[in-house]
């Protein structure tokens, strides 16, 4: 009996952190649905969409509508790719986060042509207050540098 | 006093997570500024040789240390306590390491990419965990 209290709570206390898991990825997933089949027509470009501020922290989706308005970048920031296209919709799949810490984690992406999990996106996921926002997207291949202060 | 062969390889980092805590603490343990560390040959053993030769181009440049996302003169970090978190691993032999830095009152945070390349782990990139 003592055993089966001690597992239960062993599943209880690991009960919180792996729903939190699952969130961060299902919100990802979510915003790249959206992103992508809001990239498709030619004429949009879902950066300057306000509805991109459901998924996205104010100040990152800000500094990158700058970086867009500037002509500062060669790629798609959130995609890092220059075409966009069905594809990337039909083979994306988000793994599973790491958490750096309470307020922050770490969320593979993958949209590989080979239509299996090969992620090249890290989607940093902030959390507070109950919400949640992608402050920054980088590819793993890399390298990364914090780009000039505005 | 018998001497023992021990095979390189024994002493190799096995994991990333192993890799990056032994870049950190070599790091640490000689305190360099971020200049001083890009003229040691070692650290062509942990960082990518494009990166090395990038980073001695905008060193004058810049004022955050690479290597620790702080500012490049911030010295007095001698065997500061390095914490790893697990990697996540990505395409292409990309493991993604949180590492904590701490001594006293500071504390860091960097996210450090790393790239396996047969038995050998390099470190490719590495960021701060601030919005972009």
């Amino acid at each position: 009996m003592k055993k089966f209290i001690f597992v239960c709570m062993l599943l209880a206390m690991s009960l919180p952190a792996s729903a939190h898991a699952q969130d961060d990825a299902a919100f990802v997933q979510n915003f790249y649905k959206w992103y992508i089949a809001a990239s498709l027509p030619a004429d949009k470009t879902p950066a300057f969409d306000a509805a991109i501020e459901k998924y996205v922290c104010k100040n990152t989706a800000q500094r990158v509508r700058l970086d867009y308005e500037r002509a500062v970048v060669d790629a798609d920031y959130y995609l890092k790719r220059q075409d966009v296209g069905k594809e990337q919709l039909d083979n994306l799949i988000v793994g599973k986060p790491l958490a750096v810490n309470a307020s922050l984690s770490l969320v593979p992406v993958s949209m590989s042509e080979k239509k299996e999990y090969s992620p090249d996106l890290v989607v940093y996921v902030e959390k507070e207050n109950g919400g949640m926002c992608i402050s920054k997207v980088e590819s793993s291949p890399g390298p990364n540098f914090r780009g000039d202060a505005y | 006093m018998p001497e023992f062969f021990i095979p390189v390889a024994a002493l190799a980092a096995t994991t990333p997570q192993e890799f990056v805590k032994e870049f950190y603490e070599w790091y640490f343990t000689k305190d360099y500024d971020f200049s001083d560390a890009l003229k040691q040959d070692k650290i062509l053993k942990y960082v990518d040789n494009d990166l090395v030769a990038y980073l001695k181009k905008i060193q004058d440049s810049h004022e955050v240390n690479y290597f620790t996302q702080m500012g490049s003169q911030c010295s007095g970090l001698e065997n500061a306590s390095v914490h790893v978190g697990d990697a996540l691993p990505m395409a292409d032999n990309v493991f993604v390491v949180p590492v904590t830095v701490k001594k006293e009152k500071l504390k860091n945070i960097v996210i450090v990419y790393v790239q396996k390349e047969g038995e050998k782990f390099k470190i490719s990139s590495i960021s701060d965990i601030y919005s972009y």
